[in-house]
């Protein structure tokens, strides 16, 4: 092979120049750590008396599913879905709606497929979870998942940035996760502020095999690492991921092994940058979506379907050392065989009201808050939505 | 619009450009002729006109996503002007790439997790060591006399893109690599293996072949 020598002094020449820009642009990120608030004495700082409130959302459409819920700077509580005429339909869009003092204040369409086309500059068949959160600046960001083609598993990640309170979207980026034309990557829970400013995503993948996956981005949306969640008990999808520490979180995963119906678990201690294996909890799962929240008191809460098979029980399960043990907790709806009570959704407010929404029927989104002192007051074995005034 | 969408709404443009080529050089010049500008007529017609809405080159980004930077110089280089390609790599490049790139980049999406941990694609996150073995390799090739100036241009393109942030991928390996070029690539290998083994079962059966006249 010959060439002369001016032309490879000037290949070798770019070749530094492009190895140096990308060395800039790829210089590393401190150590990271999740950012934890101290926990407080629950009964010295919240209201003692016990609470349980259910609050109207509106239905507008015939289906709705997978909700994800966030507190805007003024304390007022943004709640998001994805509704239409059925999942999977060109007709989805997401929906928000805000809860103020016990009573929803508005609901609007937030998007739709046509304004993720103009946005992300692609064709997009249908939209699917979003993950509502809100950044430092008081900006409302959304994870949502589309699909161009085929079904969930063609789907990526979109982010999207609103400085209006979720009513408009600056331009949307999506979100590389796959090497294999970026195909069949998920979100579904909450989002986890880490301490140097950028976000972890618990993610997943499901095109041929599904896992859990941990994403830290910048606010910018730039990502700086993505790691897979272990799995020795068959295909988990779905984490949910709450900070025990500085270093160490803890990750429950939605089970799609009917043979070992467990809800799956990953831990990492190194702020998210290794997941290691760990024994999957005593929780039954029939292949459902958790979610899991760490109270202000320190205590865990898990929200789950805890049954072998059907998603008509959606009860609560508290750990108070960690998430090592788990007791069972009160019981939020409990229907016939056939009812669908699924992908529950946690938020607290500053307050302490735990605030708590999923999927009523494939048909609306129901929410409800309560405190902590109601889940310490124990219970009968009847539902709270059922028994509540 | 930003920069990743007009680069990889121009992307499409140029692969259907490169299709256009591709079926004028298999069915001959007229067939295509009357598009006068040549291709980009017909390109910029895909990157622009909507279809339900939506432009094809908008369909296309839907369907397979923007292709990796050294992709796309190829496919410029191959519609403008063919002769300026970089010659097409020795089989033993192809081989090696295959093997080391493309088999631990793809396998781990394909195999159950538990049985496979190795991620290569994260190290595309935080990539200063794809940066030294890349630096490396070509130093290497340099010494062996196994790669052109076009070759390390293009790389050092996708590096310089990369340290832009041209593409909407965070992963270097977005930048030099994409699903379509390695499975060309392991066509290529393919194609050499296969011609390897023609060419020894010719040797071998004119060896077996007496000749007329000869003495045993």
């Amino acid at each position: 092979m010959t060439h002369s020598p001016t032309s490879l002094r000037w290949s070798l020449i770019l070749l530094i120049a492009g190895l140096i820009a990308a060395g800039l642009h790829s210089r590393g990120t401190i150590e990271p750590r999740f950012s934890i608030a101290n926990p407080i004495d629950a009964h010295e700082k919240e209201i003692v008396q016990p609470l349980f409130s259910p609050i109207e959302l509106p239905r507008p459409e015939i289906s709705a599913h997978a909700s994800s819920m966030a507190f805007l700077p003024d304390g007022t509580l943004l709640v998001s879905w994805f509704g239409g005429s059925r999942e999977g339909a060109d007709d989805i869009a997401i929906w928000m709606a805000r809860v103020k003092d016990g009573r929803t204040q508005d609901s609007w369409i937030a998007l739709t497929c046509k304004q993720l086309e103009g946005l992300t500059h692609r064709v997009i068949r249908t939209l699917g979870n979003p993950v509502v959160w809100i950044d430092t600046k008081g900006d409302v960001r959304l994870h949502v998942v589309s699909v161009s083609y085929g079904g969930w598993a063609g789907s990526s990640i979109n982010q999207l940035r609103s400085e209006d309170g979720g009513k408009s979207w600056s331009e949307a980026q999506r979100l590389i996760l796959s090497p294999f034309f970026n195909l069949s990557t998920l979100v579904r829970n909450q989002v986890v502020a880490m301490e140097d400013g950028t976000i972890g995503l618990p993610a997943y993948h499901e095109f041929l095999h599904k896992w859990g996956i941990w994403v830290r981005f910048t606010t910018e949306g730039r990502v700086l690492q993505c790691e897979r969640m272990p799995s020795d008990i068959g295909q988990l999808l779905q984490p949910a991921v709450i900070a025990t520490s500085a270093t160490d979180a803890l990750a429950v995963l939605r089970n799609t092994n009917s043979s070992q119906p467990v809800i799956g678990r990953s831990a990492t201690k190194d702020g998210g940058q290794s997941w290691s294996l760990m024994a999957p909890l005593e929780i039954p799962n029939p292949n459902s979506s958790a979610c899991m929240i760490r109270l202000r008191d320190g205590s865990v809460l898990i929200a789950a379907n805890p049954l072998a098979n059907g998603r008509n029980i959606l009860q609560l399960f508290r750990s108070r050392d960690g998430g090592t043990s788990w007791e069972a907790s009160r019981i939020i709806e409990r229907g016939e065989k056939g009812s669908e009570f699924s992908y529950p959704s946690f938020a607290q407010s500053a307050e302490g009201m735990i605030y708590l929404s999923y999927t009523w029927q494939r048909k609306g989104i129901r929410l409800c808050a309560f405190n902590a002192a109601w889940l310490d007051a124990g219970g009968n074995d009847n539902a709270a939505m059922e028994s509540a005034p | 619009m930003n920069a990743h969408a007009i680069y990889g709404l121009v992307a499409q443009g140029v692969i259907v450009a490169m299709v256009i080529r591709f079926v004028r050089e298999i069915f001959g010049r007229k067939c295509l002729a009357r598009f006068g500008m040549e291709l980009w007529i017909p390109a910029t017609i895909v990157l622009l006109v909507p279809i339900v809405e939506v432009s094809i080159a908008g369909h296309l980004r839907g369907l397979w996503g923007d292709p990796s930077i050294v992709t796309f110089l190829l496919l410029v280089l191959y519609t403008v002007r063919p002769s300026s390609l970089p010659s097409r790599p020795r089989f033993s490049t192809c081989v090696l790439v295959s093997l080391f790139v493309m088999v631990p980049l793809y396998l781990p999406l394909f195999v159950a997790n538990s049985f496979f941990q190795v991620d290569t694609y994260s190290l595309g996150w935080q990539p200063n060591w794809i940066l030294v073995a890349l630096a490396v390799i070509v130093v290497v090739s340099i010494a062996l006399r196994a790669i052109t100036p076009q070759w390390i241009n293009i790389i050092a393109v996708a590096l310089i893109a990369y340290g832009a942030g041209l593409m909407e991928s965070e992963n270097l390996w977005d930048y030099l690599v994409d699903p379509g070029l390695l499975l060309t690539i392991a066509y290529l290998a393919f194609e050499g293996m296969s011609a390897r083994f023609r060419s020894h079962t010719l040797i071998a059966e004119s060896n077996n072949e007496k000749p007329k006249g000869a003495k045993i």
